[in-house]
């Protein structure tokens, strides 16, 4: 009988102290699997913001350098500056009408740029793209149209059409500025100071900002 | 039982250890598709970056050597070793010349850039140099014992031209207008001249151009090529070999050139300034012009005033044996020319140099210092 009890488990005493060791090993365990887990998710929000960013500020700049690329530009120049009934002259990026400050703003939020693509998708060869920032949805809007550009002015209402360019459900864009750099025109060619900032939609603790400075190469008449 | 139970932990920990491997796995995945997304972006911009360089040294081959036809070179960074091979040809439009700067990168990705340039004259094209020895947009006082010799061409072929004048022109003391051959013979006289005085009267041949309406209404644009504003100015000012603010600035004397003197605190003084073979281009903004005497002046001199209607109304005086091998051009009215003898001569070898003629002995192409190679704006692309 003695023997027996001696084999049938384990004293009170012993049970609990090893509940509590199980206990203190699984709650580590635990807590390591949710901070890798936490962890890991912050990083995969990060690294798909700052890609995000950054792709979208590329494909901005990359397309305000074409800005005024026209293929009769030589042409129109033989005689000196060229006549503003020149077709190439069209095309000019213009820093009063393609750029538009919403009022209350301190630097432009919208920019038209114009350039002739011989390959374009739709049209003969006309590119008008603009960039807008809609202040309310912190989003970024893009509409391109592919006809002959006129003279009018950017407005509001060409700011606000077009595309997203990034779902809201993941980033928000805070801010959004087209200011052309200071000092610009020393040599007759300007630039455009591009500033971004942006935040994950769900973690806005999670932001980051860029800044560019964009030459019109184009520019310089 | 106990063997049981050895299966249950294992169980749970393999579980928990698959579950930690494969998160890692997952995120180590994501982390490697954004550093190749990272590379590929960095790549992309050495690429253009030296693509860039290509087109740079183009534009610097093409000043020293007009007939280069290509370059190539590589670049070296951290990330990503490129090549770049720049095509230069002559474009269908004379005197446009396409560059074509490709960069390859040793996976095969490749950026191309493309753009224009010309050669393109300090002076305007369209004048190849002033119409005469003395361009005065007011009065022009011919006093003292002045001399001018005419441009022989200066209103068409064979009709010489020594003074273009928007008001009158008075000839006074002992002034005297007559052609190159007349000069070079005997000096100008009476007999040979086209305009002189005698006595009190002045005789004044067709070759004097005074209160003319057909003036040009803006001289900058008729000396550069671009109605003056602050657009035209910025291009002047990178076209300048220098910006001096003095006119006695050691660089006006150094060869060759067009040079801008701007604030020189009121008045421009300066002795000889330029030389046969090494014509200059002054340029003198809002200051009081004064030729020392016995100063002798190659080249164009052009005084400046940015508000010629108003004062203060800045003055252009010389004194006695001062001599100008060129052309001289004042935007205001306000010339002086005090007691002494004086030589205005329009000289064809000097312009031509300023304008890089056909027959300049500085070079027609852009060793001439006063043609620059130049983007044309619009001729960009990166495809």
């Amino acid at each position: 009988m003695l023997k027996l009890n001696k084999n049938s488990g384990f004293s009170v005493m012993e049970m609990l102290v090893s509940l509590v060791a199980g206990l203190v090993v699984v709650a580590g365990a635990i807590s390591l699997f949710t901070t890798v887990m936490v962890s890991g998710n912050t990083t995969l929000m990060l690294s798909r913001l700052n890609q995000d960013v950054q792709s979208i500020t590329d494909i901005m700049v990359r397309d305000i350098q074409r800005a005024g690329y026209h293929p009769s530009a030589a042409q129109d120049m033989a005689l000196g500056t060229p006549a503003s009934s020149a077709k190439s002259t069209k095309y000019q990026f213009s820093t009063t009408a393609d750029l538009y400050t919403t009022s209350g703003a301190t630097a432009p939020g919208c920019i038209r740029i114009k350039y002739w693509d011989p390959d374009p998708p739709s049209g003969d060869g006309s590119v008008i793209r603009i960039y807008g920032y809609d202040a309310t949805n912190k989003t970024l809007k893009v509409s391109t149209s592919y006809t002959e550009p006129g003279s009018s002015a950017l407005g509001s209402g060409d700011c606000s059409g077009g595309n997203k360019l990034l779902s809201e459900t993941e980033v928000l864009i805070d801010s959004l500025s087209f200011a052309l750099a200071s000092g610009s025109g020393a040599t007759g060619m300007r630039a455009i100071e591009l500033a971004i900032s942006a935040s994950h939609t769900t973690r806005p603790a999670l932001s980051m900002s860029l800044q560019r400075q964009v030459k019109l190469r184009n520019d310089g008449y | 039982m106990n063997k049981v139970n050895g299966f249950t932990t294992l169980t749970v920990t393999l579980m928990l250890v698959s579950i930690l491997v494969a998160v890692s796995v997952f995120i180590g995945k994501a982390l490697v598709s954004e550093k190749r997304i990272a590379l590929n972006e960095i790549e992309y911009r050495v690429a253009y970056a030296t693509a860039e360089k290509g087109v740079a040294e183009a534009v610097a081959m093409i000043k020293v050597d007009s007939t280069v036809s290509s370059v190539s070179g590589t670049v070296n960074s951290s990330s990503a070793q490129a090549s770049y091979n720049v095509d230069i040809t002559d474009s269908a439009m004379a005197g446009v010349i396409d560059i074509i700067s490709t960069a390859t990168l040793p996976g095969g990705g490749q950026t191309r850039i493309s753009m224009q340039v010309a050669e393109r004259g300090i002076l305007n094209p369209d004048n190849s140099g002033p119409a005469a020895p003395m361009m005065i947009n007011g009065t022009a006082p011919l006093n003292g014992n002045i001399t001018i010799v005419a441009n022989p061409n200066g209103s068409g072929k064979g009709v010489p031209v020594s003074v273009w004048s928007k008001d009158t022109v008075n000839i006074g003391g002992n002034a005297k207008t007559c052609g190159m051959e007349e000069y070079k013979e005997n000096g100008c006289t009476t007999k040979n001249s086209y305009s002189y005085n005698q006595g009190a009267t002045p005789v004044i041949g067709a070759d004097i151009v005074a209160n003319d309406p057909g003036f040009p209404s803006d001289m900058f644009d008729y000396v550069f090529g671009e109605p003056d504003s602050a657009a035209a100015w910025e291009h002047i000012y990178a076209k300048a070999t220098a910006i001096v603010s003095s006119c006695s600035d050691p660089l006006l004397t150094g060869g060759a050139g067009f040079f801008i003197v701007e604030g020189s605190s009121g008045t421009c003084t300066f002795g000889t300034v330029g030389s046969p073979t090494s014509p200059v281009i002054l340029l003198v903004k809002d200051a009081n012009v004064v030729m020392n005497g016995g100063s002798v002046f190659h080249g164009l001199l052009f005084s400046y005033d940015s508000d010629p209607d108003n004062t203060p109304d800045y003055t252009l005086s010389a004194a006695g044996g001062a001599t100008i091998y060129g052309s001289l051009l004042a935007n205001h009215d306000g010339v002086k020319l005090t007691g002494g003898t004086f030589k205005f001569i329009y000289d064809e070898g000097v312009i031509c140099d300023l304008s890089g003629c056909v027959n300049s002995s500085l070079g027609t192409g852009s060793s001439n210092p006063f043609i620059s190679i130049d983007i044309i704006p619009g001729s960009w692309k990166d495809w």
